[in-house]
């Protein structure tokens, strides 16, 4: 059965679309058959940060209008087997999805019996936010360890309680996963930055996987390549973890006590 | 040129404002200002000056309508408009100089609520109404009433959530958002909380907010009551 993963934050730039790319290549090569959709439609960077841009002929506009099928605007990744990404317009407007057009390509995705379908939200609460989340069986909430962050995805989770078509059929709720992103165990220690602990207690869902701060993060999505694929960083390394966990297995969670550099590392850089 | 000089342009925009809303089961005004006259001497600081809207949704007729506003004003509160479907209360209205509100659809029921239903409604007799309980934390953006009730909520209420409650209210867990009891003006009406770094609290409308005088409480487990017209926090 086909699952949806809406990847949300209410908040920008924390890094959802980072998230999903991640998220989705790490389910990918864990066997499962996945496709990751850009809704943030007029502001497309999926396709930027899986380093597939130049590929996109059709998009999710496109499908959902009509103008091309599910299949011509699936773009098979070119590393990872199972991998399919739905680009977004970058020059349509956002109310250019709507709830039918959506569920028409997700049931296609369904009849493709794709296992994971990952849609990666806009950020805000408006239209594509709402399309995004709208058919979620499952969501990641992607926070940084930041008040204003914080409150967005507290935001988010109220919406995500009330606006899915699970709550207005009355289905069991979507399930919540949090995953802390930028974490730097050594600003928590020195009092600049929520600890994990901090963000539970507010936000009071299971945490899913934190994620280090790490410059090579920015480096991967401008080089167009997934953090995941990229085993030497922390960053990718916590990825991993988290798709583990989201798979069933029990990994416990790195990162999130500070380690003083050894001297190597510090004059050498090593994986951070 | 801008229209408006100094202090800026002119402007028209929505706005969403709490009015107090006033059910008439009847247009019997007799009895309306005996019930009104009693509700309004519970609060009076509450009622004050304070807008009000008729709601004669239930009603096919009201024979009187001016005097149903008389008997508002003498209250001291000020009526603003109506509520009813009807021509004829529309077009009392019209010459009363109030605006006319279009009945509100059927509220759907509260996002965090999957809440359990309340336990059966009102059991006659007493007049005990089972309090609302909410399992889960109160997200920001979030609204719960408790109509005629009391509130409890195990778990947070969060930043820029707001509950209220015409009873009391019991949070167990952090209260970091607005709690507002005693809604419809009972004096006697609580606030509990388990952890207190709360944005507003109110009791039958008589509000604060916490500041440096209140550093020592929280983070604490604090009640919150009404003595004197003012709001006492004790350490519970």
């Amino acid at each position: 059965m086909t699952k949806i993963v809406v990847v949300t934050s209410g908040k920008g730039g924390v890094g959802k679309t980072t998230t999903s790319a991640a998220f989705a290549t790490g389910l990918a090569r864990a066997g499962k058959k996945t496709a990751v959709i850009d809704f943030d439609i007029g502001l497309r960077n999926l396709d930027l940060v899986l380093g597939c841009e130049r590929r996109v002929v059709y998009d999710f506009v496109n499908v959902i209008q009509g103008e091309a099928t599910l299949n011509q605007a699936l773009i098979k990744d070119k590393r990872t087997p199972n991998l399919f990404i739905l680009a977004a317009s970058q020059t349509k407007d956002k109310d250019a999805l709507t709830i039918e057009g959506v569920e028409r390509v997700l049931d296609t995705l369904r009849e493709q019996a794709f296992d994971y379908v990952v849609c990666d939200s806009p950020a805000g609460i408006e239209h594509g936010a709402y399309m995004a989340l709208y058919f979620a069986d499952e969501a990641l909430i992607v926070t940084n360890p930041e008040v204003s962050s914080v409150r967005d995805s507290d935001r988010i989770l109220g919406i995500l309680a009330a606006k899915p078509r699970r709550a207005e059929q009355d289905q069991a709720a979507v399930k919540e996963h949090l995953v802390l992103t930028r974490y730097d165990a050594a600003r928590v220690k020195a009092g600049q930055m929520l600890s994990v602990e901090d963000v539970l207690d507010i936000l009071s869902i299971p945490l899913l996987g934190v994620i280090p701060e790490s410059h090579t993060v920015l480096e991967a999505s401008n080089g167009g390549e997934p953090i995941i694929l990229n085993t030497a960083s922390d960053a990718g390394q916590a990825y991993q973890d988290l798709v583990n966990r989201f798979l069933g297995d029990t990994v416990p969670m790195r990162f999130i006590v500070g380690d003083r550099p050894g001297l190597f590392q510090r004059i050498f850089g090593g994986g951070k | 040129m801008t229209v408006g000089g100094m202090a800026g342009d002119f402007e028209l925009k929505g706005g969403l404002f709490t009015l107090t809303a006033l059910k008439l089961p009847c247009d019997d005004v007799a009895a309306l200002r005996a019930w009104l006259f009693e509700k309004v001497a519970q609060a009076p600081a509450f009622f004050a000056g304070a807008p009000l809207v008729v709601d004669c949704a239930a009603l096919a007729a009201v024979s009187d309508l001016a005097a149903v506003c008389q008997v508002v004003t003498e209250t001291g509160m000020r009526p603003v408009a109506v509520v009813s479907e009807q021509a004829d209360v529309i077009e009392q209205a019209g010459r009363l100089g109030l605006s006319c509100l279009k009945p509100a659809r059927k509220p759907k029921p509260m996002p965090a609520a999957s809440l359990p239903e309340t336990a059966p409604a009102l059991s006659a007799p007493t007049g005990y109404r089972a309090p609302l309980v909410v399992n889960k934390p109160v997200r920001s953006g979030q609204q719960l009433y408790a109509r005629d009730q009391d509130l409890i909520v195990i778990g947070s209420v969060n930043r820029d959530a707001e509950v209220v409650a015409d009873g009391h209210i019991h949070v167990y867990g952090n209260l970091n958002g607005k709690a507002i009891a005693g809604a419809q003006g009972c004096a006697q009406a609580r606030i509990f909380a388990m952890s207190l770094d709360a944005q507003l609290v109110v009791v039958a409308g008589v509000y604060m907010t916490l500041d440096d005088d209140h550093a020592a409480l929280r983070g604490r487990a604090v009640q919150i009551r009404l003595t004197d017209g003012r709001l006492l926090l004790d350490p519970v």
